[in-house]
């Protein structure tokens, strides 16, 4: 039924196509361009506006407002360096497939092409790191193009959409009505999944004597987790969840193995190699999965579910594709494998079982007297539990966040996977805790990655979002150091943070308390392990502010275990020089 | 040995650039490139001779395909180009 005809401009049909779509938070900055969408923005009671500092914060907002609500996230930002400031975060976006709607202003169409001020071809160069994007030169367009881009981002596989609108656009006079009809004739449905295909599958599982279940981010953003969990259990498949997937099946499931890949746990790692069937679910054969792809999973069949049918082949041959969306394949399959038996696969246990006992995830501890980072962040999951929302940077904080946090729930952790964006973790925190503030949010950060984007701590004290902040202070780029010392022969070249000295200090260049404190936080340090939980329970007692804790950590822990970059999965090392003994299978 | 790719895309400039930015990122040099329209004024149809990529060019159509604005891609049978 069409409502009523609304007068109004392209900025109010832009602001009411917002309200429609059930938008509830916009993450932005408006600039010159994007101004007239501003003033009918002041008015509007179900659109809420966060003042970021940077439109970079912006961009990873809404994308952790995506991650963790499961609805598309929002970031607007005016023409030309703003919008350019959402490059980064769409490419992050567009790599880990979260959908996010990035609105742009753009110079009257007059002067599109005339090198105007503040003028940027924003569309042309976000082509590459969005699903698509539009330009609205027309009033009119504005509400169907805003829904089309919605629709986009949530469909299918998800992803960013842009919508750069040109200013006189959104001055024009028009009107609006809602609902509109989406004109998207380029927009292949889901398909449902290939009946024989899945036969097919559970077949070749139904006989498989070493299958690993390799599921992915894509079983997150198809919210598969119940389907996943009862396919599991009836199968009695081991699992692996990859870096997005952490938390879409439990880690303390008995089945659960742990994440592959290039510091996953040695028995996912090594499940895959030695598996005789692997079955992707919403996974893309990543090379931080596969190390070197001609050495992966050699004896392996692959059967490979995907919603992007692109995806099936791409880097490795599937011998039974199935495209559909993830829950409604595995539903099939569950019911498939249901009318078959299998194969007595305890010798596959045995030896799995094994490998945990022998290689389980653990760490040195630190020297005398000082604070190791992997027990920070090991204690940090334990204080704030698997119910807490965790978003964590890019390098060895992020690994040893995916390692010793709890990951038990869907949707509780955030982080930059495919692009790898350091900064990413406290303006997605800041996103994550505007989807969900009864929730406790936790960004785990580096001392590096914090001072990209820490500004946003600024709008966190300013908006009402009080999340709460790891900073794992090591003093250097800690994951390029452990290259460097791992690779370089311990060449450390401008991987150093702190200004010299006490190599154990972390930085204190900037004094992350004193700076934390002048955004509006609350500020702890931690140096000392005996002082972690104090520190860690007046961190969590403080609700009314953003909390910062710099938990200054030795600078020489790394990251175990390790497939060295360019190497085989079967090169593993568990610790340093310790390439683990896994004998014969011999079935 | 090029491939030549048949596509059909909605009639826009995005929709074409589109095409011409995913075949470099992709990896795939363009050697030929005839773009023209349909009997019907939303649509065109381009024609493509991409070069040897790093991967069969039959990733590069899938690629291709999942674009919003492509309508339909696919490589032409090898005797199609021979006859060029």
């Amino acid at each position: 039924m069409t409502e009523p005809l609304e007068s109004t401009t392209g900025a109010g049909a832009l602001v009411r196509t917002l309200e429609e779509l059930g938008v509830d938070t916009v993450f932005g900055i408006p600039g010159g361009a994007i101004l007239p969408a501003y003033d009918p923005l002041l008015d509007s009671a179900r659109v809420r506006h966060v003042l970021v500092r940077h439109e970079q914060g912006a961009g990873h907002a809404a994308t952790g407002y995506a991650q963790a609500s499961g609805q598309v996230g929002v970031c607007m930002a005016t023409s030309g360096p703003g919008a350019t400031n959402l490059v980064t975060p769409l490419a992050d976006a567009y790599l880990d497939s979260v959908p996010v709607v990035a609105i742009t202003g753009q110079v009257p169409g007059g002067m599109l092409g005339s090198d105007a001020f503040q003028e940027a071809d924003i569309l042309g160069m976000t082509m590459p790191v969005t699903k698509h994007g539009y330009q609205v030169r027309e009033a009119d367009d504005i509400p169907r193009v805003l829904a089309q881009a919605f629709h986009l981002a949530a469909t299918g596989r998800p992803g960013p959409v842009l919508v750069d609108i040109t200013k006189d656009a959104l001055q024009a006079p028009t009107t609006f009505t809602w609902p509109v009809r989406l004109d998207l004739p380029g927009l292949r449905p889901v398909p449902a999944p290939h009946a024989g295909q899945v036969r097919a599958a559970a077949r070749l599982l139904a006989e498989a004597k070493r299958p690993v279940l390799y599921v992915g981010g894509g079983v997150a953003k198809a919210s598969a987790e119940a389907e996943l969990w009862a396919f599991a259990e009836l199968t009695g498949a081991p699992v692996v969840t990859t870096l997005m997937a952490l938390g879409a099946f439990p880690a303390s499931h008995p089945q659960h193995l742990g994440m592959p890949g290039m510091h996953g746990s040695v028995t996912a790692v090594t499940a895959l190699q030695r598996a005789d069937l692997v079955v992707a679910i919403g996974a893309r054969f990543d090379d931080r999965v596969t190390g070197r792809p001609d050495t992966f999973a050699r004896g392996a069949k692959v059967v490979h579910i995907d919603v992007d049918p692109a995806e099936i082949g791409k880097n490795r041959a599937a011998d039974v594709p199935i495209v559909g969306d993830a829950a409604v394949v595995l539903r099939q399959l569950t019911a498939a494998a249901a009318q078959l038996g299998s194969v007595d696969r305890r010798a596959w246990w045995a030896k799995l079982d094994e490998w945990r006992r022998t290689y389980p995830l653990g760490y040195d501890p630190a020297p005398d007297g000082l604070l190791g980072p992997q027990q920070v962040i090991e204690r940090l999951g334990q204080f704030a539990g698997p119910e807490a929302v965790y978003a964590a940077g890019v390098g060895q904080h992020q690994m040893w966040a995916a390692q010793f946090l709890p990951h038990e729930r869907p949707r509780t952790w955030l982080n930059s996977g495919g692009l790898g964006t350091m900064g990413y973790a406290v303006p997605a925190a800041m996103g994550a805790k505007a989807a969900r503030p009864d929730a406790v949010v936790w960004a785990v950060d580096g001392d590096g990655c914090f001072q990209m984007t820490c500004q946003e701590l600024v709008t966190c004290a300013l908006e009402g979002l009080p999340i709460k902040v790891a900073v794992i202070n090591n003093g250097a780029l800690g994951m390029v150091r452990q290259w460097q010392t791992l690779f370089y022969d311990e060449r450390y070249s401008n991987t150093r943070l702190h200004p010299g000295g006490d190599a154990a200090a972390g930085t204190r260049c900037p004094d992350f308390v004193r700076l934390a404190e002048a955004m509006g936080c609350y500020a702890l340090r931690c140096d000392r392990p005996e002082d972690l939980d104090g520190v860690l329970d007046k961190a969590m007692s403080c609700n009314d502010r953003p909390v910062v804790v710099d938990f200054v950590v030795h600078q020489d822990a790394m990251v175990w275990p390790m497939v060295a970059a360019g190497a085989g999965n079967d090169e593993i090392q568990a610790a340093r020089g310790l390439r683990p003994d896994f004998g014969d299978l011999t079935d | 040995m090029p491939d030549r790719l048949s596509v059909t895309l909605e009639n826009t400039p995005d929709a074409l650039a589109r095409i011409v930015q995913l075949c470099r990122g992709r990896g795939y040099p363009i050697e030929e490139l005839t773009f023209g329209g349909t009997g019907h004024p939303a649509v065109a149809r381009l024609t493509v001779v991409v070069g040897a990529g790093p991967r069969p060019v039959g990733r590069l159509v899938a690629q291709l395909d999942r674009l919003v604005g492509v309508l339909h891609a696919a490589v032409e049978p090898a005797a199609a180009l021979a006859a060029v």
